[in-house]
């Protein structure tokens, strides 16, 4: 209602000037007022074209594109990560002109980037994915081994100490240990959540909350202020928060590779922040007036400012700035990137997250085992991906 | 107890104590006993109205929670989470806001026209079996876009093993369901172009029901909700003798008719509130109390403490420390006590050295004077001694000249008659020489010289007996030792002794008394007391001229003491000079040359010789009686 209300403000006011109003939403808190800004000096420098931005909570935003798609009050440029391309249908996005789509990047960066081998995202940063953070107050040799945490977890609970901050009830929070026992959770298109190694996750993820090393009821902020006071020794949050991090707690931040289990490594779930056009925006009126928002977005100035200022990668690079590339916690971030996996742009992939989070609180409930938890989010994931097929 | 030993600090307690203690009893006794009265009945109207709160403010959450359902399936962001898992998220935030809101909802679903469970909240009812649920909904889906919210109550087991886990047995297996269609049009207005996509359900147990209603009313006991007549609880427990009973309605959004819920309110239990209170203000009571204790306890000991001061100074005072300071008070009237104790002190302090002075000076005089009177009294001892010995030669004298005048008659009686009879013996003698004797002369010369030899005999006896007489109390009163002696012979030996002085007057003696006791005691100090007392009622009780009788009689007492009483019908003397006449040199007749030691010697050897004592009874004119009792040894007992 705020949005349209905003939009409405706009529009009336736009069309008593006379200039051309873009709307940008986007999802990433940490980035909006930085993304005003960048929209406000690109509006001076194009005094025809007004930007709006708006920040919306993820799932929000994509549910408020889909329904606004085929609204006048929808948005013409969303920032979010490139996972959510598989509702490049249901967004009605505009595929890429040529002069926006980078052939540059690597195969696999393209393949992130496309919808059935179509460029629906322009990227902007990559390095969007989970981080292991802690505290060196209370941690002065990070573990390398889950064995590790469970060891220490009682030490930590006799300094008034948590151990670890985990968004507990997130799915993404819990992809991180699907993939620690080799699950994957989508393959060539088709949700594969029922496995023995999801089975393996979801009893491993319910021990780290019956030892004490994770609280059940921990949430976002829990990884955050809760972690920024000093109430836990290690947090779990997104590369998104590492700023805000470091702002908090300063030379006590650190940062370290997931710890391994029985010889296995987690992969994050990756994905790029890009920019993308619902409702066919680029093939509408102000197609040019966008055009010239992503090419003032993506000059490598702005990029490079703006990651360097959260800890982001950007896709067009310039000179790398000397602080940056030797910024530990920097350095930590492209060593954890490196070891990430880039979630692919399907409809496979986007219609996982529902289904795991059910499966994984009726299993944290005791409601299912592991083994019907398993079965009972494959079977949502499958149900979700029919209805994105169909279409609203 | 005595009132002595009551600490008057404690009195002071007591009293302010009970000053307190028995008003605020009284009060409160009475307060809490008319409160409870009054209380009574508006308790129990209370709990009535507590109960029809109760439902109507359930019936309120029911409406509130039916139409926040409704308002919820009006968005159509639920209806699409119905036909799409994007929006599943925004459609759970939805229903946790309810469900968090409405905790009288066992469950919220979310579910799709083809009956999938696409959301619910808890997260266990995604696993909830739909059996039960599904003829209503699909009459509802059957409805299509007419379909409207419907309210049903559904006897479902199934939904209690899931929902009601926790909840402890016996449960309802009635649930009451609200069912709520989603909508998705493309206009505001629902007509054929419109999509049935869903329906969103609340379950709510008529066990959760009756927990809430029990939450409501802590103070009555649910008996069992009706609807149209049928019990929807399992049997519960019989209301208790004293419970009043009432019901109320509880209409159910949706619904046809109301429930009906039967209460049952314990008098005791609605009563309780009251009794609480009355504890409660028995607990400030008595919390009121303590401090009035704690209270009374300070206060006394502040009034205590300047009385203990003052007792402390007055102590010292009496301890005869006058030289203390003026001590001061908190209080004006101990301050002014002190005060006048301190002038007090300091008078005393004043008269007290004036009076040592005057002591000392009284004391040097008495010991001057007792000096002095030492001195005279080893004088007077000393002339005392001179006088009784003095005394004792005079009666020696008198002893003396009256033997010789007793002794001289009879001598002379015997020289007269001896002379008579040696001149008649020559007239014979020379008659017969001449041989001149005649027979008349012989004859008259044998009774003349008859007769005098028989005076001459009687005379010599009587010279005989007075020397024997004499002799006895010569040798009495030379010795002083004890012996034995006839009492009554000797009382009558001294009588006899006196024979010349009671001659001097018309006395008539009489002695009474055993006269065969022998008793063993110094008879010279019986012969001397008896000779005083007899010489004392001559010289100052009898006259010459008149007839006087003296009575002497003894007898021995029960405690074996002899008690001697003297008795005269002289003069008799007045009871001051009774008072006297013990005394050494007391007389009334110094003119007559008495010594006034006579009686003070009778006193003495009463006392000191003989270890008795003497009494004497006299008025004016009545005479004058002696009673005598004193220690003696009887060796032949009296008969």
């Amino acid at each position: 209602m705020r949005s349209v209300l905003l939009s409405c403000a706009l529009f009336m006011s736009l069309w008593v000037q006379g200039a051309t109003q873009l709307n940008v939403w986007h999802m990433l808190k940490e980035l909006d007022s930085d993304f005003s800004a960048l929209a406000q000096r690109f509006s001076s420098v194009h005094p025809d074209i007004s930007v709006s931005v708006q920040l919306l909570p993820n799932e929000e935003l994509k549910a408020a594109v889909i329904r606004a798609a085929d609204q006048p009050t929808a948005p013409d440029i969303i920032i979010i990560s490139s996972d959510n391309l598989g509702y490049a249908p249901l967004m009605q996005l505009s595929e890429l002109p040529t002069e926006l789509v980078d052939h540059k990047l690597p195969a696999d960066v393209m393949q992130a980037l496309q919808f059935r081998q179509k460029n629906y995202g322009v990227p902007l940063f990559s390095g969007n994915h989970l981080l292991l953070m802690y505290n060196k107050r209370w941690v002065k040799q990070p573990v390398t081994d889950w064995q590790q945490l469970f060891d220490q977890q009682s030490l930590f609970a006799r300094q008034g100490v948590n151990t670890l901050a985990l968004n507990y009830q997130e799915p993404y929070w819990f992809a991180l240990f699907a993939d620690l026992f080799g699950a994957q959770l989508a393959n060539h298109d088709s949700a594969t959540l029922d496995t023995a190694a999801m089975q393996q996750a979801l009893a491993f993820y319910q021990r780290l909350a019956d030892t004490g090393v994770a609280q059940s009821e921990c949430g976002y902020h829990c990884v955050s202020e809760a972690f920024y006071q000093g109430q836990y020794a290690y947090a779990i949050n997104g590369s998104w928060a590492l700023a805000d991090a470091r702002r908090r707690l300063g030379e006590d931040l650190g940062i370290t590779l997931f710890p391994s289990w029985q010889g296995r490594t987690i992969k994050p779930h990756a994905s790029y922040i890009v920019m993308i056009f619902p409702h066919y925006a680029l093939g509408g009126s102000k197609a040019a007036q966008i055009k010239k928002l992503v090419q003032y977005f993506r000059q490598p100035a702005h990029l490079q400012a703006l990651a360097a200022k959260h800890y982001l990668t950007p896709t067009i690079q310039s000179p790398v700035s000397a602080e940056a590339s030797t910024d530990p916690l920097y350095l930590q971030v492209q060593a954890q990137q490196r070891l990430s996996q880039l979630m692919p742009a399907t409809e496979a992939m986007v219609s996982v997250w529902n289904g795991m989070q059910k499966g994984m609180l009726l299993h944290q409930a005791r409601a299912l085992n592991a083994a019907d938890a398993a079965a009972f989010m494959q079977k949502t994931a499958q149900r979700d991906q029919q209805l994105l097929a169909a279409g609203l | 107890m005595k009132i002595g030993s009551v600490s008057f600090k404690h009195l002071l307690v007591v009293q302010f104590v009970l000053g307190a203690m028995i008003p605020t009893l009284l009060l409160s006794g009475l307060l809490i006993a008319e409160f409870r009265d009054i209380q009574t009945d508006e308790q129990i109207k209370k709990q009535s109205a507590q109960t029809e709160k109760a439902v109507f403010q359930l019936a309120f959450e029911l409406e509130k929670l039916s139409l926040q359902l409704e308002q919820l399936s009006l968005d159509s962001n639920a209806a699409l989470a119905a036909s799409s898992g994007v929006f599943a998220p925004s459609a759970r935030n939805n229903l946790l806001n309810i469900a968090e809101q409405q905790p009288l909802a066992s469950a919220l679903l979310l579910l799709d026209n083809k009956y999938w469970l696409a959301e619910a909240v808890p997260v266990n009812a995604m696993v909830l079996p739909l059996t039960a649920l599904e003829p209503a909904l699909a009459t509802l889906y059957a409805a299509d876009y007419t379909a409207t919210k419907q309210t049903l109550l559904l006897d479902a087991a199934d939904f209690n093993q899931l929902l009601l886990a926790e909840a402890t047995a016996p449960l309802s297996s009635q649930w009451l369901v609200m069912l709520m269609p989603l909508k998705l049009a493309d206009t505001a207005v629902i007509d054929p172009r419109s999509k049935l996509t869903g329906a969103l359900v609340a379950l709510l147990s008529v066990q959760q029901i009756r927990l809430q209603l029990e939450h409501y009313t802590p103070d009555a006991h649910l008996l069992n909700i009706y609807w149209q007549d049928k019990p929807l609880l399992p049997a519960t427990s019989e209301a208790q003798a004293d419970s009043v009973i009432t019901q109320a309605q509880l209409q159910v959004p949706g619904l046809d008719s109301a429930f009906t819920v039967t209460f049952a309110t314990s008098r005791a239990v609605a009563l309780q509130p009251i009794t609480d209170l009355t504890y409660r203000f028995a607990l400030l009571t008595a919390l009121f109390l303590l401090l009035l204790l704690v209270a009374g306890w300070l206060f006394v000991r502040l009034e205590i403490k300047p009385i203990a001061a003052l007792s402390h100074v007055v102590e010292r005072y009496a301890e005869g420390d006058f030289s203390q300071p003026q001590q001061h008070f908190p209080f004006t009237e101990f301050e002014n006590i002190a005060k006048v104790l301190h002038t007090m002190a300091l008078k005393l302090n004043e008269h007290q050295q004036l009076l040592e002075g005057r002591v000392q000076q009284r004391t040097a005089e008495l010991q001057r004077a007792v000096e002095d009177l030492n001195q005279m009294n080893t004088e007077l001892v000393k002339t005392q001694q001179q006088l009784i010995e003095s005394e004792k030669s005079s009666q020696i004298g008198i002893l003396v000249a009256g033997v010789a005048r007793e002794i001289t008659a009879p001598v002379s009686s015997s020289v007269q008659a001896l002379n008579a009879l040696e001149l008649h013996n020559m007239q014979i003698a020379s008659a017969v020489k001449q041989n001149a004797l005649k027979r008349s002369v012989f004859d008259n010369y044998l009774r003349d010289s008859k007769a005098a030899i028989e005076q001459l005999g009687h005379q010599l006896k009587r010279a005989e007996e007075l020397i024997q007489s004499f002799k006895a109390i010569a040798v009495d009163q030379s010795f002083e030792q004890r012996r034995n002696f006839n009492l009554y012979d000797y009382l009558q030996s001294v009588v006899l002794n006196l024979r010349y002085e009671l001659g001097q007057y018309q006395v008539k003696t009489d002695i009474q008394g055993d006269k065969i006791m022998v008793i063993q005691s110094f008879p010279g100090s019986f012969s001397r007391i008896l000779t005083n007392l007899m010489l004392n009622s001559l010289q100052h009780g009898f006259e010459r001229q008149q007839m006087h009788n003296i009575w002497l009689s003894y007898k021995l007492l029960a405690d074996g003491r002899l008690e001697i009483t003297y008795q005269d019908d002289g003069a008799g003397m007045a009871q001051q000079v009774q008072a006297r006449i013990f005394e050494p040199f007391f007389t009334t007749a110094q003119q007559d040359g008495a010594s006034g030691l006579g009686l003070s010697i009778v006193y003495n050897l009463v006392t000191q010789q003989l270890k008795g004592s003497i009494v004497c009874h006299s008025a004016p004119g009545k005479g004058t009686s002696f009673v005598l009792t004193l220690p003696v040894r009887v060796v032949i007992k009296p008969r």
